[in-house]
């Protein structure tokens, strides 16, 4: 099975008038189909970089990268917001939800926006979503009245509206408490068991990282260590 | 009032023979100059416009007419750069929302349609109330009487130019959401999201 993704030598270098801050220095990072795997390293280690990089968010200053097939480096900018919208899903620290939406209509969003509105058919793939995060009595929830680990759940089933080749999590239980971080985890590794669907999660959190099948390690922008099995699913 | 044959005043006013002046009422009141030419030139009288009589007042119903204008210009002005800022503020606090809605593929053109759209609307509700609380003012305006029965104000609520007024504030709110609709579109997902 091909792999979902495939970054080679990727390098990043900033820079900041006459400075120059190399980030990432030749990382190789490989995903296969339903891999739940964590991204750890101290703060400055590049892992917030490489996530942004593999997300599209920024373009790297060296390497390759290929997601689900598809060569990404050389799209132009309305290209890679089409890729980001069909191809991948997005889980950040601070949910940054639509206030002035419903959960629903939230997690419809990445569908609906490049159609122009909202179909039956995305409402109701929503819906089955926010069921599959444990959100079927906060449907219609103004995105307001929602607590915390609720807002991140929908974050959770908003990523995966689209059905993406892989999902991006940055730091997604930063901001929650211990229970709710551990729910939010919970139901990550559930929608990656049963939906067999692949999570790259940035994390300097050891407790998340042991909740993944691999841990892949950065320091000073190399990759230091891959640990745990590459097997999807475990 | 008193009125007189012209045969029974001239005595009255030694003056054998002629008038002292002929006044003549013209149906537009702004060809005035050009109808006492015209007379002057047919008869060999003198003829003098009402204007050229009331020099004084012309010259302040043109400076009253000004700033009325200046007035207008100004107060639209101000809306413009009220909305601009607004929309400033909306797209400084919505940065968060705008970047995750970048980091899921919605165009620039998009983010900025958004703004535009919201300057449009907030234009159209905007002088919409302004024209009818202008108009409703005006009418209420226009009841108030002096003790002789005269008007107190001389407003007229149905000559208000209020299409104009609707189109250049929806033009202008438009217009003044240009700016706020580019800076939100040019916003760096990352950075809007990491803040």
């Amino acid at each position: 099975m091909s792999a979902v993704l495939d970054a080679r030598e990727i390098g990043m270098t900033f820079r900041n008038g006459d400075e120059l801050t190399e980030v990432l220095k030749g990382v190789d990072l490989t995903l296969e189909p339903g891999e739940l795997a964590a991204l750890l390293g101290a703060s400055g280690s590049g892992k917030s970089t490489l996530l942004s990089i593999v997300g599209l968010l920024l373009r790297p200053t060296l390497g390759t990268i290929t997601i689900g097939g598809q060569r990404v480096e050389g799209l132009s900018e309305a290209e890679r917001a089409q890729f980001r919208n069909q191809r991948l899903g997005f889980i950040f620290q601070f949910h940054h939800l639509l206030p002035d939406f419903t959960a629903t209509e939230n997690v419809a969003f990445p569908a609906a926006a490049p159609a122009g509105g909202i179909t039956p058919a995305m409402r109701s793939r929503a819906r089955e979503l926010l069921a599959r995060v444990g959100l079927s009595d906060r449907m219609d929830f103004p995105a307001t009245r929602l607590s915390g680990g609720q807002k991140q759940r929908v974050a959770i089933a908003r990523s995966l509206m689209n059905k993406p080749d892989l999902v991006l999590a940055d730091e997604p239980t930063g901001s929650l408490d211990r229970v709710a971080a551990e729910q939010v985890l919970d139901l990550m590794r559930e929608v990656n068991r049963e939906d067999n669907a692949t999570f790259l999660i940035c994390t300097h959190d050891e407790q998340v990282a042991a909740r993944c099948t691999r841990r892949i390690s950065l320091r000073d922008g190399r990759v230091e260590s891959v640990a745990g099995a590459s097997e999807p699913g475990q | 009032m008193a009125y007189l044959s012209i045969q029974t005043a001239r005595p009255l006013f030694l003056l054998p023979e002629g008038v002292t002046n002929i006044e003549v009422k013209l149906v537009d009141p702004a060809r005035a100059r050009e109808f006492a030419t015209f007379m002057a030139e047919a008869t060999g009288l003198r003829a003098t416009s009402w204007q050229e009589k009331n020099a004084n007042l012309e010259g302040a119903l043109a400076a009253q007419a000004q700033t009325g204008t200046l007035i207008q210009i100004f107060s639209l002005i101000s809306v413009l750069i009220g909305i601009a800022s607004a929309l400033s503020l909306s797209a400084n606090r919505r940065r968060g929302e705008i970047g995750i809605m970048r980091a899921f593929g919605v165009s620039k053109r998009f983010i900025g349609a958004v703004f535009v759209l919201q300057g449009l609307l907030i234009g159209m509700v905007g002088a919409s109330i302004g024209c009818v609380g202008g108009f409703a003012l005006c009418s209420w305006l226009a009841t108030m009487t002096k003790p002789d029965g005269t008007m107190a104000l001389p407003i007229a609520p149905r000559e208000g130019g209020y299409v104009a007024v609707f189109l250049l504030t929806t033009l202008g709110a438009v217009l003044a959401s240009v700016i706020p609709a580019r800076s939100a579109a040019r916003l760096d997902p990352l950075e809007a999201i990491q803040q």
